[in-house]
C-alpha cells in the first residue's frame, strides 16, 4: 500500500445507479417463498413403526427435546419439542432404524409454548401427527 | 532436534525436577507440571527466557482438596507450553498480570467460577457473574449444581444455609477506575442501550469529548455452557459449544472436535480435514463481509453496508446448500464430517467464489479510493505493535499491527498445512489498516476454497469414534475470523467430558479496545468498538458530581446545571441565557471547575 492511492470522492454513485435497473435482492415474503436447501433441517418426523425403542436419540439429543414412550408392545410413540429442538439432526444420525426424519418444514412459530410440543403417536390411535 | 525438543532440553537443562517430565503430546505441544511453590520460577524462564509472550489463557480445574491450574503459553512461532500447577482451594495464588495486562480478566474468571484467591488482583468490575450473585457459590466447582437457582427470579438462591445477597456484592474496595476518575464526566452506555447489539456495558470517563478512561464490564452473555458440557456426553457438546456463537460456529466446533480427536487418538480422513477447511473458509467470507457492512454503518456509510450483506447472502446460501443451514453448520462430528461435497455443490461453490470475488476486488479498490473511507477510518483506534504483543491482541487486530499472528500458519490444523496462502499483515495499526486485513483475507480465502475444493481428495469423510474418550487432555488452537480460539478439554474415561474451557477472541481483543480508545474522542467509540452506537440522548439527565474540597455529593439536575453554566459565562463576560434550554452546546466542558 505503498503507492499514493488516487483519491476518488463518492466512488460508489456509479455502482448504486447501476443497481436502479435491477431486479431486488430481496424476495417478498411471505407472499413468495424461498426454496430451502436440500439438506435443509427443519420440523422432525417421527415414524412409529419402524422405532424399536432403544433410546439413542433421546440420549444423543443436546437438547433433551424428545421423548420416546413405550405404549404398547413394540409401540412407541415420540414428544419433540419444537421449542427446545435446535435442529441439529443429531437424531436422525443416531437413529439405527431410520424412525426419526428431517423435512423442510420451518414455519414453525406457535404463540402458545405449549403448542410447540408435538405428539407422535403410535399407529392404532392416530397416523399423523397431533397438537396437544 | 525441532524447535519443540529444544524447549524440552533447555526446561530439562534449568530445572533438575523437570528432567524426563516435560511431555511432548505432539510437535508444538509441551506440557509440565510443577509444584505451586516453583511455579514462579518456571513462569518467569519461561516467558522471559524462553520467549513464550503470548498468555493464551488460563484454565482452572476443580481436582477435590485442591484447583489445578493451567497456564496456557504460546510463542510466536505456534509452540504452545502448558504450565500445570496446584494449590489447595483455601490457599491464595499471585496474580500473573505483570507478565500479562491480558491475564486480569482470565484471573477474574478464576476468582468468580473457581472461587479462587487471587493475591495483587487490582479491585474492578467482575466477570462473569452477575452483581447479585451471592457469595461463595462457585458455579465450576464439580460440586455445585444449578438446582440453587431458583429459575423464575433470576440468580435468587433459596433453600437451607445458603445466604441471599442481592447488590453489588463484589467491589469492597473503591477500583483503579472509581479513584483515577473521579472528577471526570462518566458516562454508561449499556447494558441495555439501543446503540448497542449485544449486551455489553461501557463506563466511560469523558473530559470533553475525550475519552480519558473507559472501563467495560462483560458477562451479560455467560450461559454457563462449560458447566452445560461437562453434564452431557462428547456428541451432544459438538452442538452444545457449536452454538458458543451463531457467526463463528463452525470454527467453535472445530476447535472442539479437534481436541476430543486428539485426546482419542484418532486418524481424521484426509477429505474431512479438507471439508472442514472449506467451511472455515466460507464462514470467514461470510464473516469479514458482515464486519465490513457493520464498519460501513458505523461511519454513516449504509450503502456499503447493503451491498456488502448483499454480497454476503450468496455464501450463506452456499453454506446451506452444503450443509443443510444458514447458521449452526452441524457439519462436524467427532471423527470428520457429517456431509460430504457433491460435484454439483463444488461446481456452485466455485461459480459464486468467482462472482464474489470480483465483488471484493471492487470494494478493495473502493477502501483504497474513497476518501471519506480513507479519512474516516485513519489514525482512529490506533494500537502499536508494542501494545499488540503487551495486551495480546488476536487475529486482524494484530495483524493489522504488523504482527504475523495466524494459527492456521503457526499451528497449522486441518488441511491448512498442504494449502498455499499468505498471512496478510498491514502497518497502518487503525481501523483502516483492519479493514484492509480483512479484505486481503476475504481474497486468500477465496482462492483457499478453490484450491481445496479442485485438490479434495477421495476416500471416507469420518472414522467411528467411541462414545467413552480415554482419559486425557488436549488443547486445540483455531484461527477463527475474529482470532485465535481456544478449546481444552479433558476427559476422564466416562461419555462425559471432564471439564471444557473455551477462549473465544474477542475476551482476548478487551484490553486491547480500551487502549484504542484512550485519548480518543466519543465519537470514533462506535466504529473502534463497532458493535457500539452511543446515544447521548438517552443516558440519564442528571450528573452526580462529588464536591472534592468537603466530599460532600449532590445531585445535579439538567436545570440546575445550566443556571450554573450560565452563571460561570456570565462571570466570563458572556450571557447565554437568552439561549433556549434545549440548546445543549451552550454548555462548558471544563467538569473540573464545577468541583
Ligand atoms: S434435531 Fe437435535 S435438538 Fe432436535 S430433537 Fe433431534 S437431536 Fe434433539
Ligand atoms: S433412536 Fe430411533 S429406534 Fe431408537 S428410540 Fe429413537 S426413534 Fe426409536
Amino acid at each position: 500500500m505503498s503507492k499514493k492511492p488516487f483519491v476518488h470522492p463518492g466512488k460508489m454513485i456509479e455502482f448504486v445507479l447501476q443497481s436502479l435497473f435491477k431486479k431486488p435482492a430481496t424476495v417478498n415474503y411471505p407472499f413468495e417463498k424461498m426454496k430451502m436447501p436440500e439438506h435443509f433441517r427443519g420440523k422432525l418426523n417421527f415414524i412409529s413403526e419402524k422405532c424399536i425403542g432403544c433410546m439413542l436419540c433421546v440420549k444423543d439429543c443436546p437438547a433433551r427435546a424428545i421423548q420416546i414412550k413405550k405404549v404398547g408392545d413394540k409401540k412407541f410413540e415420540a414428544e419433540i419439542d419444537l421449542g427446545k429442538c435446535v435442529y441439529c439432526g443429531q437424531c436422525v444420525d443416531s437413529c439405527p432404524r431410520k424412525a426419526l426424519e428431517i423435512t423442510p418444514e420451518f414455519e414453525l412459530a406457535q404463540i402458545d409454548r405449549n403448542k410447540l410440543k408435538i405428539v407422535f403417536h403410535a399407529p392404532e390411535s392416530t397416523a399423523e401427527p397431533k397438537a396437544q | 532436534m525441532n524447535d519443540t525438543e529444544n524447549i524440552k532440553a533447555k526446561l530439562e537443562a534449568k530445572f533438575d525436577f523437570l528432567k524426563d517430565a516435560v511431555k511432548l503430546q505432539r510437535d508444538r505441544r509441551l506440557w509440565i507440571e510443577v509444584p505451586y511453590a516453583k511455579f514462579a520460577e518456571v513462569f518467569d524462564f519461561a516467558v522471559k527466557q524462553l520467549g513464550f509472550s503470548f498468555l493464551c489463557t488460563i484454565t482452572g480445574l476443580d481436582a477435590g482438596a485442591d484447583l489445578e491450574y493451567i497456564y496456557h503459553l504460546a510463542q510466536g512461532a505456534g509452540q504452545m507450553l502448558n504450565i500445570k500447577t496446584k494449590a489447595p482451594k483455601d490457599q491464595a495464588i499471585k496474580t500473573i498480570t505483570a507478565y500479562f495486562p491480558s491475564g486480569i480478566i482470565y484471573e477474574r474468571e478464576l476468582v468468580d467460577l473457581l472461587g479462587t484467591k487471587m493475591e495483587g488482583l487490582p479491585a474492578g468490575i467482575r466477570y462473569p457473574l452477575p452483581d447479585d450473585w451471592p457469595d461463595n457459590q462457585y458455579p465450576l466447582r464439580k460440586d455445585w449444581n444449578a438446582d440453587v437457582l431458583d429459575r423464575n427470579v433470576g440468580s435468587k438462591m433459596e433453600g437451607e444455609n445458603i445466604n441471599i445477597t442481592v447488590g453489588p456484592t463484589h467491589l469492597k474496595e473503591p477500583s483503579d477506575f472509581s479513584i483515577t476518575h473521579k472528577n471526570d464526566v462518566t458516562i454508561p452506555i449499556g447494558p441495555q442501550h439501543p446503540a448497542l447489539k449485544e449486551p455489553e456495558s461501557f463506563s466511560v470517563a469523558l473530559r470533553g469529548e475525550k475519552i480519558v478512561g473507559i472501563q467495560l464490564r462483560l458477562g451479560y452473555n455467560h450461559r454457563g455452557i462449560e458447566k452445560g458440557a461437562e453434564q452431557r456426553s462428547y456428541i451432544q457438546d459438538v452442538y452444545l459449544l457449536e452454538r458458543i456463537c451463531g457467526i463463528c460456529s463452525h470454527a467453535h466446533s472445530t476447535a472442539y472436535v479437534q481436541a476430543v480427536e486428539e485426546i482419542a487418538g484418532l486418524k481424521v480422513p484426509k477429505r474431512a480435514e479438507y471439508i472442514r477447511t472449506v467451511i472455515g473458509e466460507l464462514e470467514r467470507v461470510h464473516s469479514h463481509l458482515l464486519w465490513l457492512g457493520v464498519a460501513g454503518h458505523e461511519i454513516g456509510f449504509d450503502t456499503l453496508l447493503m451491498y456488502s450483506w448483499r454480497d454476503r447472502e450468496s455464501v450463506m446460501d452456499i453454506l446451506a446448500l452444503i450443509t443443510g443451514n444458514r447458521v449452526n453448520y452441524g457439519m462436524n462430528l467427532i471423527g470428520g464430517v457429517r456431509r460430504d461435497i457433491t460435484p454439483e455443490e463444488i461446481d456452485q461453490t466455485l461459480k459464486v467464489i468467482d462472482k464474489l470475488e470480483e465483488q471484493t476486488k471492487y470494494y478493495i479498490q473502493l477502501a483504497l479510493e474513497e476518501v471519506t473511507l480513507i479519512q474516516r477510518l485513519s489514525g482512529v483506534g490506533t494500537l502499536t505493535t508494542e501494545d499488540v504483543l503487551r495486551l495480546g491482541a488476536v487475529g486482524p487486530t494484530a495483524r493489522a499491527s504488523s504482527v504475523p499472528r495466524d494459527i492456521r500458519k503457526d499451528d497449522p490444523y486441518a488441511a491448512y498445512g498442504e494449502i498455499p496462502f499468505k498471512v496478510i499483515t498491514d502497518d497502518h495499526n487503525d481501523v483502516y489498516g483492519r479493514t484492509i486485513v480483512r479484505m486481503g483475507e476475504l481474497m486468500e480465502a477465496y482462492g483457499m476454497v478453490r484450491y481445496a475444493l479442485k485438490n479434495l481428495p477421495d476416500g471416507p469423510i469420518s472414522v467411528r469414534a467411541p462414545r467413552k474418550i480415554p482419559a486425557g487432555e488436549a488443547v486445540s488452537r483455531y484461527e477463527a475470523p475474529r482470532g485465535e480460539d481456544i478449546h481444552y478439554v479433558k476427559s476422564n474415561g466416562t461419555e462425559n467430558p471432564e471439564r471444557v474451557k473455551v477462549r473465544a477472541p474477542t475476551l482476548a481483543n478487551t484490553q486491547a479496545v480500551s487502549k484504542m480508545l484512550e485519548d480518543r474522542y466519543l465519537a470514533d467509540l462506535p466504529i473502534v468498538v463497532a458493535a457500539i452506537d452511543p446515544c447521548f440522548s438517552c443516558t440519564d439527565r442528571a450528573i452526580e458530581i462529588i464536591n472534592l474540597d468537603n466530599s460532600e455529593e449532590k445531585i445535579m439536575t439538567w436545570k440546575n446545571l445550566r443556571d450554573y453554566s450560565v452563571d460561570w459565562y456570565k462571570k466570563q463576560g458572556v450571557d447565554f441565557s437568552k439561549m433556549s434550554s434545549r440548546g445543549g452546546s451552550a454548555f462548558g466542558g471544563k467538569r473540573s471547575k464545577f468541583g
